[in-house]
């Protein structure tokens, strides 16, 4: 009788000892560069199996889609017209989506954009020269220059086509490329939240370049997932707010890390497909300055695809329309734009508000 | 009180002497996660330095020169940057000096990531990277 109390008291003291063990961390994470192209930061509720899956999907995604090795899409770009090149089924589900994204943005989401990113300097090679570098191109592009590029920036030039499980693109007008910068990072980022959900993840957090998807709730504060929203001008601060989220993405583009200065112009990388010149720059007998635009956009919902495409397209749109084209499809999203105002669209749970920080914002 | 007596209480008594000897030490046994988790959380930020997967802490308040493979990290008050990087498009030594939690230094074409990392606000940022 009294040998058994002894024993019940050990017994539980000894579980106590393990269960505290084990409730110090159950995640797995990586963080690194993967493939000399992104930068990647997983963190699941499982074990490395689930996270090495992860990473080999990720290296999979890469190799379709990347412009700087010999992938399936950089087959595409230098082919001939009316050649028809065979693609994988990572390039035709985005062509797929992609063309649904242009038709619903009416065109302000356009993966054919690269011609004029070339134009502008604001391509892969021409970002490494002139916004991480310290050369300046010669001259900015004439408007007349970008006006012949035009007809490279059409979707409807790309016939996508299925035979026998195989998957093929073909192009009517030579020098249509693809570019799927803007959405790649989001395809991956869901394809990653169905690995870990299928390896049985309930918390998931995962960042694929700035891409955000997350999963349940963060194990260790046993609260939703605390995001900081990058200030787009950090001069004294790092967040212009934060905000809670649990199951859902969260995507920012904006203007501020990818950029050069050409006489007091800020030729950034995000580029209007309807005005052909980059966001807050117009046209009008010479390039100028907008006076006022979008200079970062943060959409939150449930793929991280869509988040991607419809931060992008916030940024073409301008904050009146970027906001209706949001509410329309149901994402939720915050827009800072150069004159300090702020645009917040949908349910955003803030912890931190935009008005809380030292940048006053004049919210609309 | 007799010896006798003692022997008796003894008997009383669920627990000999032994037994909460036993318990004592279990139950400060069980709390050592606990300090192992607190004391590596007592340097508020440092520096995590990862290549090819492998990750490796640096402390942010010791000044000093880390030289890695194709480039070297420079650590001075409190503030981590980049220096001599080997890498053809020096985006890593444009990128500046960084002290606050989350911020990185990313050498893509070396596949080093330099982070801080320490208890903040947020689980994770969002906006444009390089």
């Amino acid at each position: 009788m009294l040998g058994n109390i002894k024993k019940t008291v050990l017994i539980i003291i000894v579980i106590t000892t393990f269960s505290l063990c084990s409730c110090v961390n159950g995640y797995t994470e990586y963080n690194g560069v993967v493939f000399g192209s992104l930068e990647v930061s997983l963190k699941v509720d499982r074990g490395w199996d689930t996270v090495n899956k992860m990473l080999s999907k990720i290296e999979e995604v890469d190799d379709s889609v990347s412009l700087t090795k010999d992938s399936y899409l950089a087959r595409f770009n230098s082919a001939e017209a009316n050649e028809k090149i065979e693609v994988d089924e990572h390039i035709f589900a985005m062509f797929t989506l992609a063309k649904t994204l242009y038709e619903q943005t009416n065109g302000a989401f356009n993966p054919t954009v690269n011609a004029l990113s070339k134009a502008w300097g604001v391509d892969n090679e021409g970002i490494r020269k002139y916004c991480y570098g310290t050369d300046k191109p010669e001259s900015l592009p004439s408007y007349s220059e970008l006006q012949d590029l035009k007809e490279l920036l059409t979707l409807d030039a790309i016939i996508a086509s299925k035979e026998n499980d195989r998957y093929y693109l073909c192009k009517t007008e030579r020098g249509v490329t693809l570019d799927f910068g803007g959405l790649a990072k989001g395809y991956c980022a869901d394809l990653l939240k169905t690995i870990a959900k299928t390896d049985g993840a309930s918390s998931a957090l995962i960042s694929i370049s700035g891409n955000l998807m997350l999963v349940g709730k963060n194990l260790d504060t046993k609260k939703d997932w605390r995001v900081g929203v990058n200030h787009p001008r950090p001069k004294d601060e790092r967040y212009a707010c934060g905000i809670t989220v649990s199951d859902g993405s969260v995507v920012t583009s904006g203007d501020y890390e990818r950029y050069y200065e050409y006489e007091g112009l800020r030729i950034n990388h995000v580029i209007n497909p309807l005005t052909l010149c980059p966001v807050g720059i117009e046209y009008d007998n010479g390039y100028e300055s907008v006076a006022s635009y979008v200079v970062s956009a943060t959409v939150v919902g449930e793929s991280s695809l869509l988040c991607d495409a419809y931060s992008t397209a916030v940024m073409v749109l301008g904050v009146e329309e970027g906001a209706k084209m949001l509410q329309s499809v149901g994402y939720s999203g915050i827009i800072f734009t150069s004159d300090n105002k702020c645009k917040v669209v949908g349910d955003i749970q803030f912890t931190q508000s935009p008005t809380n920080y030292k940048t006053e914002y004049e919210i609309l | 009180m007799t010896d006798e007596k003692r022997i008796n209480d003894a008997k009383s008594s669920p627990f000999k002497l032994w037994d909460i000897a036993v318990v004592a030490v279990l139950i400060i046994v069980s709390f050592l996660p606990i300090i192992f988790t607190v004391s590596a959380q007592s340097e508020v930020k440092s520096i995590q330095i990862t290549q090819n997967g492998n990750s490796e802490n640096y402390s942010l308040s010791q000044n000093e020169r880390i030289e890695l493979a194709d480039l070297t990290v420079v650590v001075e008050d409190g503030k981590v940057w980049v220096e001599k990087a080997n890498c053809p498009d020096k985006v890593c030594e444009h990128s500046g000096k960084i002290h606050r939690v989350g911020e990185s230094i990313v050498c893509l074409p070396s596949g080093v990531m330099i982070k801080i990392v320490g208890e903040s606000e947020f689980d994770a940022s969002t906006g444009e990277v390089k």
